[in-house]
């Protein structure tokens, strides 16, 4: 494990790349909320991404010695899953996915809940570039240290 | 080999002999010390806490209570060699308000505030420091 001159940088590095997964499949959702047949001949479902903490020690992938406290919890992707829930279906026949009642199954997207979801990462992804920026100017400070 | 890597170790409970530990040993100086590295891990475990304020079932983590009774037992009593050989505790915070519904009990405002008041008693901290030294510079050069 390198020296650690800037506090919770991992952390927070590690935040900005899980959020921006999450918008990656927030936008994959918004552009697929019409597609009733994907790559596999099905009807599109919904992705969620699931995130789990990661000690920085596992993370490091060794033994920390000395304290091994002064790293912050890391954050990462576990999975993407399919949203489990039912989708509706919509009557259209003549439809080339329609079955023998006329009905299409649509996505089971939810464009207001995608937007909550995108809003809620981009003020993560604030949040954590403020803690970079706050701990880039710890380490200024204790550069300045002894400094006229 | 073994020897010359030894030599590198500096024991820091018994520093360098002489004058220049009087002037780095008082209770002030290992205060200001003490408190800049507990600034540090306290930052880097808050950033921890706003890394996953997403993620569920997360706890947040900050300096251990027993930590922070013990560095303020060793501020009152200028006890300078407990100053010198405390080592910053986190730990998960158990007095943290109750979960969410997703179990994290991670609250975004209360992070970003914890972060301000940090660095800011790091910034203070660093510029006392900072202080300090330029004092003992005026001292042994005669110039300001």
């Amino acid at each position: 494990m390198s020296i650690n001159l800037i506090p919770g940088i991992d952390s927070a590095g590690s935040a900005l790349s899980a959020e921006r997964v999450r918008l990656n499949v927030v936008a994959n959702n918004i552009a697929n909320a019409s597609t009733t047949h994907d790559i596999n001949g099905k009807v599109y479902r919904r992705q969620m991404v699931v995130f789990e903490s990661v000690l920085a020690q596992q993370a490091a992938g060794s033994q920390v010695s000395g304290s091994g406290t002064a790293a912050g919890n890391q954050v990462r992707v576990r999975e993407i899953m399919e949203d489990p829930r039912p989708s509706k279906s919509v009557y259209m026949p003549g439809h080339p996915d329609a079955n023998e009642q006329g009905m299409v199954p649509m996505p089971n997207v939810n464009i207001a809940e995608e937007m909550v979801d995108m809003i809620t990462a981009s003020r993560s992804i604030e949040a954590n570039v403020q803690v970079i920026t706050t701990a880039k100017q710890m380490m200024q400070r204790a550069m300045e240290i002894g400094k006229r | 080999m073994a020897h010359a890597f030894r030599i590198l170790r500096v024991d820091f409970k018994h520093p360098l002999p002489g004058m220049i530990p009087a002037l780095f040993n008082d209770a002030q100086y290992q205060t200001l010390r003490a408190l800049l590295d507990v600034s540090f891990a306290r930052h880097a475990a808050l950033a921890g806490n706003v890394a996953n304020v997403n993620t569920p079932g997360y706890r947040r983590q900050d300096a251990s209570p027993v930590f922070q009774q013990e560095l303020t037992r060793a501020i009152e009593a200028r006890d300078v060699s407990k100053l010198h050989s405390l080592v910053p505790q986190i730990g998960i915070d158990s007095s943290a308000a109750p979960a969410r519904m997703d179990g994290s009990n991670v609250n975004l405002e209360r992070e970003m505030v914890e972060i301000a008041k940090n660095s800011a008693q790091y910034e203070v901290s660093a510029a006392l420091i900072s202080k300090r030294y330029q004092m003992l510079r005026a001292a042994i050069t005669g110039k300001t």
